[in-house]
């Protein structure tokens, strides 16, 4: 046995030593292998976005078609009795969780490391995880109702299928949304605070923080049910009571918290949009913060507790969450006055997406008061319709905003006022369905496919929905059609800075080199460090 | 000091925890009907949602449950992030005595094994809803993945020389890998051509393989003549044969196994006095008329 006599030599660093720069990383791999292998995040959020793009696409299609059987209450016309409500799960399950948050968490996993600083994201491996899992999961996902699975499907195997495939598109999205979050925390540039740090990723912090608390419940929703639907289906594995436990993900307050990143997207369009000093930037930072607080709905599964959205807690939470929506927005007002603003389409597309939010925060706090009687009705389903129309507004602006940095080439900016407009209309006319048919008492479609309580106006509603889907689905497809050129490296190849931008993404080029900046990063002094280098000043500014 | 991260954790943490006791009193841990006549006793009520329980009830145990641990998980990030002070550059050159922090390490290297591990969760996922031995090759899988990523992440952050660092890993995983490689290579041939000669008739077997070797061996001498072989011509070759192999394997297991005519080797066992057993290959042994059926293994074994 070896014996330490002596107590080994502390070595004392030196407080005037620098460290060196690290070697720059060998090339990536190119092609199908290099795809496969990538632990970069600007690879991993490009596969993110251009996937979650696809199966957004697709997904609001199918919701168009469960909407549009609403059209004709007597008769279906392109599904059936058995099916419609299996499509309709699908169809909410495909856009939240297969088309915006994965959409969303691909704009963080390329954008954050950049914004902050960093020349990768925090665990990047698992980043790269994190896609092939949420892939190959969302494949198992449609593949178990293709096998008449789902959650009500009458192939039990498919069923199991169904929650083991979600499970784990889930833990694969919470464990990007792991290193988007580590990434804002411990991986930021010299100088700068959290006070400092732009909107987009604090939006990415608080929306990833929200996202990890909501799945960790959703997860031990979905053991429970896959548990008792393996073994005897006594309650919570019931047929019909299996898909109740799992709704309050896709309803108020959850459902608000979906558009989170919005609110940051939003916030850096309109710095660059106005193109002056963001004021009162805490604020900005704090409404943010509080919205995200705010629509924190684990808690609110009415499958177990009906009587809960008459509670104080409840009817609060769904009123204030409009007031620092209005902050923020009264916040971008002042600047849009004091600056000097120019109509981007990343500005127009992501203020559509606040207006949609505002909308649906609205209409959430209208839900929560009992006189109105809207419990239970398809207003809910409005309510969600609106935030996911915000959400995708977000997703959108975020491409317009970053598409150049992330390909390298100029997205088709025209375009992007087409969005505005169709985005806009199609969420206004998709939510607006849903509440007229709410508010004439409607009820949502039950488990075997039937609907009871057929109010007047549902048909009109339905027919609102559908168009708004339509029109949501089309102003997906375009932004597809506005990113593909740059996507495959046509047009005119972008500048690294095209908007006169004041956070560090515009410093290096575009897209950026694999170690993300070749240049040692600027001290950061204030929320707007490209604008300090700009004006040659080093003032505080927070 | 309590940090802009930490105000954030904490705020939320402290509004769940405002919540849950809210909740709790609103969905059934109160009697409001006490108001205002017995204050007392409402007041003993209340109790119970702000003693996690142990003065009372709580009303809706879901909710109070997830909103309490919600706010315990925020409190508990805010509380690293205090202690951390939310991973500033400067506290943390300070902490290492340095002037300024040493800079993040850049992007690892390209491997395929998060890639792997994800297919391996993929197989387990589809195993819990088809079949038991699809969730244990996930594992085998997933255990693989895993040590290979270990080291990995290990090997990057080694030196500072990526090279140094790749040199290092091989060092270590080649003596596995090799010749694990080389064993799952040797089973998955056994395995594809035993599937062909159980298929075959036995003089065609025999043909076919003398064929095989016999093109295998000019293959290899007219590599052998060649002054230089492309390496991507060398992997394309023997992928091709990979290829082969495997479609062999699968044609002769879809085909099935010829018919196998076992000879009888019926003897007789003398000498003990009672009645005659008979032995009959692939049979254990009875009296006449009443074999049964029994494994080979034991059959030789006697």
């Amino acid at each position: 046995m070896t014996v330490t006599e002596s107590k080994p030599e502390t070595v004392v660093p030196d407080p005037g030593i620098t460290p060196a720069q690290p070697p720059l990383p060998p090339e990536p791999a190119k092609g199908f292998a290099g795809i496969l292998g990538t632990a970069d995040h600007k690879t991993v959020g490009r596969l993110y976005v251009g996937v979650s793009l696809l199966f957004l696409t697709a997904f609001l299609v199918t919701s168009m078609l469960v909407k549009a059987e609403g059209m004709q209450q007597d008769s279906l016309q392109f599904l059936n009795v058995a099916t419609i409500f299996e499509v309709q799960t699908l169809s909410q399950i495909g856009v939240v969780f297969l088309g915006l948050m994965p959409a969303f968490l691909g704009l963080a996993l390329f954008v954050v490391p950049l914004q902050v600083g960093s020349p990768t994201i925090a665990f990047p491996r698992a980043a790269a995880a994190s896609f092939w899992g949420w892939l190959l999961g969302a494949g198992l996902l449609v593949a178990s109702y293709l096998g008449n699975g789902g959650p009500v499907g009458a192939n039990i195997e498919m069923v199991k299928l169904f929650f083991v495939a979600f499970a784990m598109v889930i833990v694969s999205l919470g464990l990007a949304s792991v290193c988007v979050i580590t990434t804002v925390a411990t991986a930021r540039a010299e100088g700068m605070n959290l006070l400092r740090v732009p909107l987009f990723s604090w939006s990415m912090l608080v929306a990833g923080s929200m996202w990890l608390l909501h799945s960790a419940a959703l997860l031990a929703n979905l053991l429970i049910v896959s548990i008792d639907t393996t073994h005897g289906q006594v309650l919570y594995g019931d047929p019909a009571n299996r898909w109740i436990q799992l709704t309050w993900i896709f309803a108020q307050p959850a459902v608000l918290c979906l558009a989170l990143p919005l609110l940051g997207v939003f916030g850096d369009a309109a710095i660059v949009a106005t193109r002056i000093r963001p004021a009162r930037y805490g604020v900005s930072l704090g409404a943010i913060g509080a919205v995200g607080a705010l629509s924190f709905g684990a808690y609110a599964q009415t499958a177990f507790h009906p009587g809960l959205i008459t509670e104080a807690l409840f009817v609060l939470q769904s009123l204030a969450v409009v007031l620092p929506l209005l902050v923020l927005l009264g916040g971008i007002g002042d600047s849009v006055r004091r600056g000097r603003l120019r109509v981007t389409s990343a500005f127009l597309v992501s203020l559509a997406g606040m207006l949609l939010l505002l909308g649906a925060a609205v209409a959430g706090g209208l839900y929560a008061i009992e006189p109105l009687n809207l419990g239970f009705t398809v207003w809910g389903a409005g309510v969600a319709n609106a935030a996911t129309a915000a959400a995708i507004a977000g997703v959108a602006a975020g491409l317009f905003h970053w598409g150049s940095k992330i390909w390298g080439h100029r997205v088709a900016e025209p375009i992007g006022k087409l969005v505005f407009l169709v985005v806009l209309g199609g969420g206004v006319l998709y939510a607006a369905g849903e509440l007229i048919a709410g508010a004439n008492g409607q009820l949502p479609v039950l488990p075997d496919g039937s609907v009871e309580n057929l109010a007047a106006n549902a048909e009109l509603g339905a027919l609102l929905s559908t168009v708004g889907c339509g029109l949501l689905a089309a102003g997906t497809l375009l932004v597809i059609l506005a990113v593909l050129p740059a996507a495959l490296r046509r047009g005119p190849k972008a500048d690294a800075d095209p908007w006169g931008g004041q956070t560090l993404e515009w410093t290096t080029s575009s897209p950026p080199h694999p170690a993300n900046f070749l240049d040692p990063v600027p001290e950061v002094r204030s929320p707007s460090p490209l604008l300090d280098l700009r004006e040659g000043t080093s003032k505080e500014i927070v | 000091m309590i940090t802009t991260g930490a105000k954030f954790y904490f705020g939320l943490g402290f509004l769940l925890l405002v919540a849950a006791v809210l909740y709790g009193w609103t969905s059934g841990g109160v009697d409001w009907g006490l108001f205002p006549g017995h204050l007392g006793d409402l007041y003993f009520e209340m109790l119970g949602a702000l003693t996690l329980g142990y003065k009372g009830a709580v009303g809706d145990h879901l909710g109070y449950g997830l909103l309490l641990g919600a706010a315990a998980s925020s409190t508990t990030v805010g509380s690293f992030m205090v202690a951390f002070r939310d991973a500033e550059d400067k506290p943390l050159a300070e902490v290492a005595g340095l002037r300024t922090a040493p800079p993040l390490q850049r992007v690892v290297s390209s491997n395929v094994w998060a890639t792997i591990s994800a297919f391996a969760v993929a197989v387990i996922a589809l195993g819990v809803a088809i079949s038991r031995w699809f969730v244990l090759a996930g594992v085998v899988l997933l255990v693989i993945a895993a040590l290979e990523w270990t080291i990995y992440a290990w090997a990057d952050r080694a030196t500072g020389d990526p090279d140094l660092n790749a040199n290092l890993r091989d060092k270590i995983m080649n003596p596995i890998e090799i010749p694990l490689f080389g064993a799952i290579v040797a089973a998955f041939i056994a395995l594809s051509i035993s599937r062909l000669f159980l298929a075959i008739p036995r003089l065609s077997a025999t043909w076919l393989f003398l064929g095989v070797a016999a093109v295998i061996f000019a293959t290899a001498i007219g590599l052998s003549l060649l002054p230089k072989v492309p390496q991507a011509a060398m992997g394309g070759l023997l992928a091709l044969a990979a290829i082969a192999v495997l479609v062999i394997g699968i044609v002769g297991a879809v085909n099935g196994a010829r018919e196998f005519h076992h000879e009888s080797e019926e003897f007789t066992v003398e000498g003990t006095g009672g009645p005659t057993e008979l032995y009959v290959y692939g049979q254990v042994p009875t009296t006449t008329g009443a074999s049964e059926q029994h494994g080979h293994s034991e059959e030789k074994g006697k």
